[in-house]
């Protein structure tokens, strides 16, 4: 009988995540104008059907099969993280006054999915990975106020990058190994990653170096900090943040001067300095070799790519239903691999839809950059997007066997702290951006009125 | 300026969607085209695990004589093997992992058509979910014949459709019991005779004289007048140091190319290798696939001929009658004559036939697929040629039929294991060729006779429905 529920719970999740998307194309078509109604009715419908998927998961993985019986504790861990996910987003548009919904909208789907999965993977994990979302949310909260407390923080580069290194070196000095990186501070109970913070920082930097013409000066301090930051990085052995920080750079760097020729002999930079990384690194070589057949090592280098793959073949398109699948064989699910998981129970369709959730908030962040009239928050905007969609992009990528396999979260799904908190701060000032513009765009308004 | 970084973002955008657009295509292809072999992998901890709640489908023999099936027990279902020993390597088996067909098939065997409607059927009137049920291409009764007929001696035997590549029979000995194997597994282990791996498939046995089919290709590439060549053979001879000696010491005279085949000649097939060379043996070989090997969906080993230029002598008149380093496995070497029986044509090897679903509804077949051309017709018309002559007036005496023509070629691998591996490899009816068979009788202990097996075989193929 509780196998025909997840039978037929499999349908009601894609049904549930493709509502979601035809609330999102409806809330674009508001927007647009083309059609009569406010976008009301759009967003109502997309936070409806999460926390009905909210609800509907819930139940499944509270479920006691042995007992018949409920979980208590787990429906009231459903129940609080709903509460925190409604209110969390309600606060937060009180405090965005002219934050984009849909962007809200989409990251709570994402978060909840994430709260599911490792739910259903690891109580204890969950329970800590709300706490975080709930921290998150309330450091998103301030931001606003701390931009009007210091202006021009713009202004601000060289203590950017000078922080950015401190924490990086300091990261080599004091660090621990986890996964093979050294990218792990420990103070006490509390641990946390540096490099996640020095995104910020980095971000920061260059748009403020950015946001005046470009000289070749500029260019040449700005190439050379930030291969020397990616160096030290490979040299921790994390390779995700380098590759980020280097299209996050190229990026930025491509948007500030639009010189073609610039990208491409950035391009052909990195490749040969991949080259050179591939020669001098052994722990660089592991994982290309382990990308290109993983079934030649299965046993020891191919072993994760391996069981992902695994995952997500089994699952197949429709999934083996949530609690039906065994993720747990996966190593690091709950971090790395934790959209095979996603795969093999929610299966291949709602994977597909949730890659398509993912593009919704990049696009946006990129209109969101495109619309803003002020240099410096256009390139806010675009570096943050561009950093989330690589990460995005390189975790997927590299469970999926696409690429090789860098160690990097998924935003708001993996489990970890410092994940969560970075990728609730840089949508929440993606948000901002896009209430100054709009605020801006009133203020013309009035003035042309006048 | 500002307008020109508008411009950038907006190429930035396309990138970031195509990236995606890679993504996605890239997720589909995996689980539509690749998932489907690459989770059938003794590393996917989800073969091993079987829900007992529902009926897992049967493995039928190719008529549908149940060989597997789950049946309803206290503890949920269990699997029960009816007289599944003859095929127990095809079958496999569940409970101390899984392997065989229970394992290549595992998710199509659990998996359920038409979930819901089961679901809800089980649900509402009772009734079993059901998983669908594999029809193997292997006839129980063919299994039963072969087992029979190599009495105590340990090998394989496969017959394999020679248009089609559908594997009708494949034994392989000793064989263990798929009912008590969970009982008997720790002895089953460590047995010596390793009763648990499949000799059709994985067995490395040195060919023999049956490699002369190789040599005798190889000629006729590379030797333009091989029709002229001619030999006299002593009953020994010496070649780079190295003394080959014809079986049993027997002189065979002036041959050409089709006595020295039909007798078997080492010291013939010695000075021919001598002419041809090593490299362009080797050569040969690889285009016949050697090296390479013929996939198939059970495990198996590629037959290997490791000889190249930098051979000696004596190594590459060792190889050229088919001893030394080479090994092959029967189901390849029954592919080979295969190949000679079809004009040329390698057909994929098959052993799942069809798979239905729980209300006899076929859901899936397999077609059988030409892999590749390894011989030219002419080729053909010339091997088969020799290998009647070897059923005629040499060395296969043993397999010449009352009742059709039977073309083969024997072999007599010397072992470092003990006894000669004997084998026997050929087709028949020779003029309309049907069935092709491989036999081999690994440390032959006298009791039987290849070359008597491969043509009971035969005939037990070709009046497969008459005899039933």
């Amino acid at each position: 009988m509780f196998d025909l529920l997840i039978i037929i719970s499999r349908y009601l999740f894609i049904g549930y995540i493709l509502i979601f998307l035809f609330s999102s194309a409806e809330y674009l078509l508001d927007e647009a104008g083309m059609t009569k109604h406010s976008h009301r009715h759009a967003v109502f419908t997309g936070r409806t059907v999460t926390a009905l998927m909210h609800i509907t998961a819930f139940l499944i993985i509270s479920y006691n099969r042995e007992e018949i019986n409920f979980n208590l504790l787990h429906l009231a861990v459903g129940g609080v993280g709903l509460a925190a996910i409604i209110g969390g987003n309600y606060i937060a548009q009180k405090v965005y006054k002219n934050g984009c919904p849909l962007i809200w909208n989409c990251i709570i789907f994402l978060l909840d999915t994430g709260i599911i999965m490792l739910m259903r993977l690891n109580d204890t994990l969950a329970v800590r990975q709300l706490i975080w979302i709930g921290v998150g949310f309330l450091t998103a909260f301030w931001i606003p106020a701390v931009i009007k407390l210091v202006p021009k923080f713009e202004k601000f580069e060289k203590l950017y990058i000078i922080l950015s290194f401190i924490l990086i070196i300091s990261t080599l000095a004091l660090g621990s190994k986890e996964y093979g990186s050294i990218n792990w501070i420990h103070i006490g109970n509390f641990s946390f990653q540096p490099s996640e913070i020095v995104k910020f920082l980095y971000i920061f930097y260059l748009a403020s170096v950015f946001r005046k013409k470009v000289d070749l000066k500029k260019l040449i301090i700005t190439c050379i900090l930030s291969a020397g930051l990616v160096m030290l990085l490979v040299i921790q052995k994390d390779l995700g943040s380098a590759l980020i920080f280097f299209m996050t750079y190229m990026v930025m760097l491509y948007i500030a001067t639009s010189n073609e020729f610039l990208a491409v002999l950035g391009i052909g930079a990195a490749s040969i300095g991949s080259m050179f990384a591939y020669k001098l690194f052994s722990h660089v070589r592991v994982r290309v070799a382990a990308w290109k057949n993983p079934w030649a090592d299965i046993d020891s280098g191919g072993y994760q790519i391996c069981q992902s793959l695994f995952a997500i073949g089994t699952g197949g398109m429709l999934g083996s239903g949530l609690t039906r699948g065994m993720p747990t064989s996966i190593p690091v699910v709950t971090k790395d691999f934790i959209f095979s998981a996603i795969c093999e129970e929610f299966g291949t369709i709602y994977a597909v839809c949730l890659i398509g959730i993912f593009m919704i908030l990049f696009i946006r962040g990129m209109m969101i950059a495109f619309k803003c009239k002020r240099r410096y928050y256009s390139f806010l905007a675009a570096g943050f997007t561009a950093m989330m969609a690589f990460q995005t992009f390189l975790i997927i990528g590299g469970v999926i066997k696409l690429i090789p396999l860098t160690g990097v979260t998924l935003p708001f799904i993996s489990y970890g702290g410092t994940s969560i908190l970075v990728s609730i701060m840089s949508l929440s000032f993606i948000q901002w951006v896009n209430g100054y513009q709009k605020a801006e765009e009133m203020e013309e308004q009035y003035d042309g009125k006048q | 300026m500002m307008g020109n970084s508008k411009k950038s973002i907006k190429k930035v955008t396309v990138i970031i969607i195509l990236m995606f657009a890679v993504i996605i295509s890239y997720l589909l292809k995996i689980v539509i085209k690749d998932s489907g072999k690459m989770i059938v992998n003794s590393y996917n901890p989800r073969i091993s695990s079987s829900d007992t709640t529902i009926k897992r489908g049967d493995i039928r023999d190719i008529d549908g004589f149940v060989l597997a099936e789950s049946v309803n027990g206290d503890n949920g279902y269990v699997r029960k093997y009816n007289d599944a020993k003859t095929s127990c390597h095809v079958v496999g088996y569940t409970g101390a992992g899984k392997t065989g067909t229970e394992a290549v098939e595992n998710f199509t065997l659990q998996h359920i058509d038409n979930e819901l409607f089961q679901r809800l059927r089980s649900f509402l009137k009772g009734g079993e979910v059901e998983g669908d049920s594999v029809y193997l291409t292997i006839d129980k009764n063919l299994q039963d014949i072969a087992s029979k007929l190599m009495k105590s001696n340990k090998g394989a035997v496969v017959v394999e459709e020679v248009s089609t590549g559908r594997i009708l029979c494949m034994v392989s000995k000793p064989m263990y019991d798929p009912q008590t194997l969970a009982k008997n597994w720790d002895s089953l282990k460590v047995d010596k005779t390793t009763p648990l791996v499949n000799r059709a498939t994985q067995g490395e046995y040195t060919p023999g004289s049956i490699f002369k089919i190789v040599t005798a290709t190889a000629a006729m590439r590379n030797l333009q007048d091989v029709g002229n060549f001619t030999y006299t053979c002593h009953g020994e001879d010496k070649f780079g140091g190295k003394v080959i000696h014809c079986f049993n010491g027997e002189s065979h005279g002036k041959e050409n190319l089709t006595s020295g085949f039909a007798n078997s000649c080492n010291c013939f097939f010695s000075a021919l290798g001598d002419k041809i060379g090593a490299a362009t043996l080797r050569k040969t070989a690889d285009d016949l696939l050697f090296n390479t090997g013929v996939e198939f969906s059970l495990p198996y080993n590629i037959p290997s001929v490791k000889i190249d230029k930098t051979a000696t002598e004596s190594e590459l008149v060792e190889t050229s009658i088919g001893q030394g380093r080479t090994t092959v496995t029967p189901l390849f070497m029954a592919s080979i004559v295969q190949s000679i029986a079809n004009d040329g044509v390698m057909m994929q090897p098959y052993i799942i036939d069809h798979i239905v679903n729980y209300d006899d509804a076929t859901v899936d077949t397999t077609l059988p697929e030409a892999l590749r051309t390894v011989f030219t017709k002419s080729e053909c018309k010339k091997l088969k040629e020799m290998m009647i002559a070897v059923v005629n007036e040499g060395t296969g005496f043993n397999a010449k039929s009352d009742y059709f023509q039977v073309a083969g070629k024997t072999g007599t691998a010397q072992n470092p294991g003990g006894n000669d591996h004997w084998w026997f490899v050929g087709f028949a009816p020779a003029d309309n060729p049907q069935y092709a068979v491989s036999v081999v009788l690994e440390n032959a202990d006298g009791s039987a006779n290849a070359s008597v097996i491969a043509r009971k075989m035969l005939y037990n193929a070709i009046n497969r429905k008459e005899l039933k």
